[in-house]
């Protein structure tokens, strides 16, 4: 029903009765919730209840068995991976997902690819079109590098990088395909203290500069202290939706998620 | 001083090529460099699809094939001159290429790759059978280009020298294109499929999109170079098409190294002129590709111009 009142507001992705099957499987059924413009919202729950899936289903990595999504007014059920990207969406992996060869300047400006537009032609010709776009690349790239704190790191592989770098450099990368939304799947998960702040930092300054951000993590302190509302999933179903304090204090989700605390 | 050597490196490699003939001063070694010429455009263009984008194509020696019969048969048959055939022979395998690419695209790795050798046996096939177009087992009497007059220097192709000069014009000319695209945005959308398709498709690049315009663009270099071959050497044989010329090719830059400007000419070079020095007969030269083909991939997987830069940075700078 929350999500129902809030929907009135500006709400930036609608998630309608969304439903992912793997066989005979219900990884997803009838889920809604909607994320606010410029929120973080938070997507909790235990191994297994479906959180990645969602994911997979947003950004169209998984194809979906029922409902629909939407995003910013468009339908984006039934768009293409890349074609999502376009639209505003992009997200960040769990795992290390990067290209490995790449050096970090190069990666970030990879990201810059679904807004740039320099055709064979131009490529070919050295245009001064061409010329101009691949000095903004570098420009931007030059700026994402420093938000990510990777400026001198930036001529060597991906590969090279520690694992926090690299997570990084996913989210810098991500950020230059310019979303509106950005997905985030266990963005401190295997990070030390220091670098769990620096990841925290850099998601502080997406948000300021008006950004949507959508989150799963396990780390429960960072879930408390950085999401606005979360959502809290158990078998694939939503088990409640509401700010972190009334989460935190919901039977229901110490029952679900932090039961083993109790016990 | 390293700056300025650095800059001239391609100038004088450009000079070398140009002085050569006046250094072998023999026809057969000019007439040799020609073919190496043309099959460094190959090994080139074959490194846009298989080194930057990471796709193995074992068909490669199709579209060199297919433009090689489309511009001899233009002029044979239907009596075209030399430059409207190359340049409808090389539309016509650019088209080709695009409406064969795009279903095969779509399959992944060896999948792929035997995708790509089943065509290249096929468009033998068809070459071989289809008699009254093709000629069957030759083609032959395809003309040299005519000779030009210009501003008072005559240009007589049926000499060695003017169809080097002709050939290497475009080997300049196709490396310098793979080197800008590669540099540009869409050497990034390449790089990106080759090494994470996945991530590549998260962060908005069309896929299919970017492997057909390396794709196409390769093949149709390829074409462009069977137009020169098939007009150097008068008459073509179906099995320019075949499985042996695409895997001849994959070997040459595997064994000169792939994405490298220095594979892309050295693996032709060495391939094409080694058993030349050995006096290897015809018949064994596939016996010696594939002994060279294993050393290199056991010894240095990266080829040769990937392990020398490998080397030391210092080195990489002046190995393209």
């Amino acid at each position: 029903m929350d999500s129902l009142k809030s929907e009135d507001r500006s709400s930036l992705l609608v998630v309608d009765r969304l439903s992912v099957n793997f066989g005979r499987l219900a990884a997803v059924s009838e889920l809604d919730f909607n994320i606010q413009a410029q929120e973080i919202f938070g997507l909790i729950g235990p191994n297994g209840a479906g959180k990645t899936t969602v994911f997979n289903a947003i950004t169209s990595a998984v194809p979906l068995s029922g409902g629909t999504i939407r995003f910013d007014g468009q339908d984006v059920s039934r768009l293409k991976p890349h074609q999502i990207t376009a639209a505003g969406i992009v997200r960040v992996h769990q795992s290390a997902n990067v290209f490995p060869e790449t050096t970090v300047r190069e990666h970030v400006m990879t990201g810059l690819h679904c807004r740039t537009a320099t055709s064979v032609l131009g490529a070919v010709l050295n245009t001064p079109f061409c010329r101009k776009e691949e000095a903004r690349g570098h420009d931007k790239a030059g700026e994402l590098m420093a938000l990510a704190l990777l400026e001198d790191v930036q001529g060597q592989p991906a590969s090279s990088l520690t694992w926090a770098q690299q997570k990084r450099l996913m989210v810098a990368t991500a950020l230059a395909t310019r979303p509106k939304l950005l997905l985030l799947d266990e963005p401190v998960a295997g990070m030390n203290s220091d670098e769990i702040e620096e990841m925290l930092d850099l998601v502080a300054a997406v948000r300021k500069q008006g950004m949507t951000v959508f989150v799963i993590e396990h780390n429960m302190q960072v879930m408390m202290r950085i999401c606005d509302r979360m959502l809290v999933m158990n078998y694939g179903r939503k088990l409640t939706e509401g700010n972190p304090e009334k989460i935190s204090q919901d039977p229901k989700v110490i029952e679900a998620y932090l039961g083993y605390k109790q016990k | 001083m390293e700056r300025t050597l650095l800059a001239l490196r391609y100038p004088l490699l450009g000079l070398l090529v140009l002085l050569l003939p006046f250094l072998i001063r023999s026809n057969y070694w000019i007439y040799m460099f020609t073919l190496v010429g043309i099959y460094i455009i190959l090994a080139g263009s074959l490194d846009l699809i298989y080194g930057y984008t990471g796709l193995a194509s074992l068909g490669h020696g199709a579209f060199f094939g297919i433009g090689a019969y489309a511009c001899g048969i233009l002029q044979v048959k239907l009596g075209y001159s030399i430059i409207p055939a190359i340049v409808l022979g090389t539309l016509f395998t650019c088209a080709f290429s695009a409406l064969s690419g795009w279903p095969m695209l779509r399959i992944k790795g060896p999948y792929f790759a035997l995708g790509t050798l089943a065509m290249g046996s096929m468009v033998t096939i068809v070459i071989h059978n289809w008699d009254s177009l093709t000629g069957g087992v030759s083609l032959s009497g395809i003309p040299l280009p005519p000779t030009i007059e210009f501003l008072g220097l005559r240009i007589d192709f049926s000499e060695k020298l003017p169809y080097y000069y002709l050939v290497y014009f475009f080997v300049f000319l196709s490396l310098f294109l793979i080197r800008r695209l590669n540099r540009s945005r869409l050497g990034r959308a390449f790089q990106a499929i080759r090494e994470n398709g996945d991530l590549a498709e998260a962060l908005g690049i069309n896929i299919l999109r970017y492997k057909l315009i390396s794709f196409v663009i390769a093949s149709t270099m390829a074409a462009f170079a069977g137009g020169l071959y098939a007009n150097y050497m008068g008459s073509i044989e179906p099995e320019i098409a075949g499985g042996h010329m695409s895997f001849n090719l994959l070997v040459m830059i595997v064994v000169g190294g792939a994405r490298t400007l220095t594979g892309e000419i050295v693996g032709p070079l060495l391939l094409w002129f080694l058993p030349e020095f050995l006096e290897a007969a015809v018949v064994y030269r596939p016996l010696f590709y594939g002994l060279v083909l294993l050393i290199v991939i056991i010894l240095v997987p990266a080829g040769i111009g990937g392990k020398f830069r490998s080397l030391s940075p210092r080195l990489a700078k002046w190995i393209p």
